[in-house]
């Protein structure tokens, strides 16, 4: 008893103590390994906001991305529209011009109407003829013939107003164009070819036998309609200048010839690019059918003076 | 004798002080289980938002490959000379048909 009196306390301090210190020792143990695992914690977390940061900006990118396609598609739809939106504002001016000419040749409208179609070119000449045109302001009709270095007057008489028709790619009546329909029709859309591949357009699908469509002699129903069945129809001419049978022509003729055969509601007067004779007479043409109410358009496919 | 059953107390307070003490606020297993579960929820959040990226990055490629694809083809509008004289006829043929709309009386 005395010497638990004596050393008991001592003994329990002890104990107290080392179990003290043991714990103390645990702890700092998990203490430590809590400040591993914290910062592992932190570390995963920087990555984790790293990583919402970059979706944030990925985000922000789709979305302008998302916009960017949006205003592509709309360019995409724009111009995949265009061959309908020509079909469309060609069929508006076929049914314009249809209606027209129903009040004309009705007698409900004292207009007339001029188609004025230049044949064969283009040439360098048609320069000058589209010079008059447009100081003019009228609207005309090229019949024109396939010829690859003469684009930039193609290009001029498109920007100008005018059509562009067929009158096949290559003329040539005397060496092979009417041995058969088939050769006719080759170089019918050996033309439309050539023009849809220069300047991605179709011709307005009117065409003129070179020559006019007699020259085609037996063959002339077949080819008709052969052009009917492939969407197209054809247009002789209703009065000339005489400018490509009368190698002596005057321009006085040349004036004389155009004005006095047209005196219809509806006239087709033809003349040839190449002429100089033509060129020289065309202001006074021009003046003479604005005198006599003649109103100057393009032809189109829908007009009633087609196929004849 | 009153003296030692008053130290024998005195170290028992002591103890069981020490022993509340390190309960509630010295780190312990306890802790540590929590801050471990802690990790894998912090992990498991980390991935998560890891594979959003990633989904993100997929769908970011995929629209950049659609945007090239639809970028080629307006710059193939835009290069195709056709276009110009497709709008050129287009208000063309607008401006004829509005020219003989106007001469109509009915």
């Amino acid at each position: 008893m005395s010497f638990f009196k004596r050393y008991g306390l001592l003994l329990v301090s002890g104990l107290l103590l080392v179990g003290i210190l043991a714990m103390v020792v645990l702890s700092l143990k998990w203490k430590n390994n809590i400040k591993h695992l914290n910062a592992k914690v932190s570390s995963v977390s920087k990555k984790q906001n790293s990583y919402i940061h970059q979706k944030d900006s990925i985000d922000n990118i789709i979305v302008a991305l998302t916009d960017s396609v949006g205003v592509l598609d709309s360019m995409i739809d724009y111009y995949e529209s265009l061959d309908f939106q020509l079909e469309t504002a060609r069929s508006q001016y076929g049914k314009a011009i249809y209606a027209l000419e129903e009040e004309i040749l009705a007698g409900d409208n004292p207009t007339k109407i001029m188609y004025l179609t230049l044949d064969d070119g283009p040439y360098d000449r048609t320069h000058d003829f589209l010079d008059i045109l447009d100081s003019c302001s009228i609207d005309a009709t090229f019949f024109v013939l396939g010829k690859p270095k003469m684009k930039a007057v193609y290009e001029r008489i498109l920007r100008e107003g005018h059509l562009l028709a067929n009158h096949t790619y290559s003329h040539r009546i005397r060496t092979g164009l009417y041995r058969s329909t088939s050769s006719f029709i080759e170089d019918v859309e050996k033309l439309d070819r050539f023009i849809c591949n220069e300047f991605g357009l179709p011709t307005n699908n009117v065409v003129r036998f070179p020559g006019g469509s007699y020259q085609a002699f037996s063959l002339r129903r077949s080819i008709i309609d052969s052009l009917h069945s492939m969407g197209y129809r054809y247009i002789d001419w209703t009065c000339s200048t005489h400018d490509s049978s009368d190698s002596c022509l005057t321009v006085d003729s040349a004036f004389f010839n155009a004005t006095l055969d047209c005196d219809h509601d509806i006239d087709v007067l033809l003349m040839h690019d190449f002429s100089k004779t033509s060129l020289a007479a065309l202001p006074r043409i021009i003046a003479n059918f604005q005198e006599r109410n003649y109103m100057f358009f393009p032809l189109v496919k829908e007009s009633h003076v087609m196929d004849r | 004798m009153k003296s030692y059953k008053h130290a024998i107390l005195f170290i028992g307070i002591v103890m069981a002080s020490i022993i509340v003490y390190a309960q509630l606020f010295m780190p312990n297993k306890k802790a540590f289980e929590k801050a471990k579960s802690n990790q894998e929820k912090v992990a498991q959040q980390k991935s998560l938002a890891k594979d959003s990226l990633s989904i993100e990055q997929s769908n970011l490629d995929s629209l950049t490959a659609v945007r090239e694809t639809k970028s080629q083809r307006v710059e193939e509008f835009i290069a195709d000379t056709g276009l110009y004289w497709l709008i050129q006829e287009i208000d063309k043929y607008d401006r004829l048909a509005q020219r003989a709309k106007d001469l109509q009386l009915q």
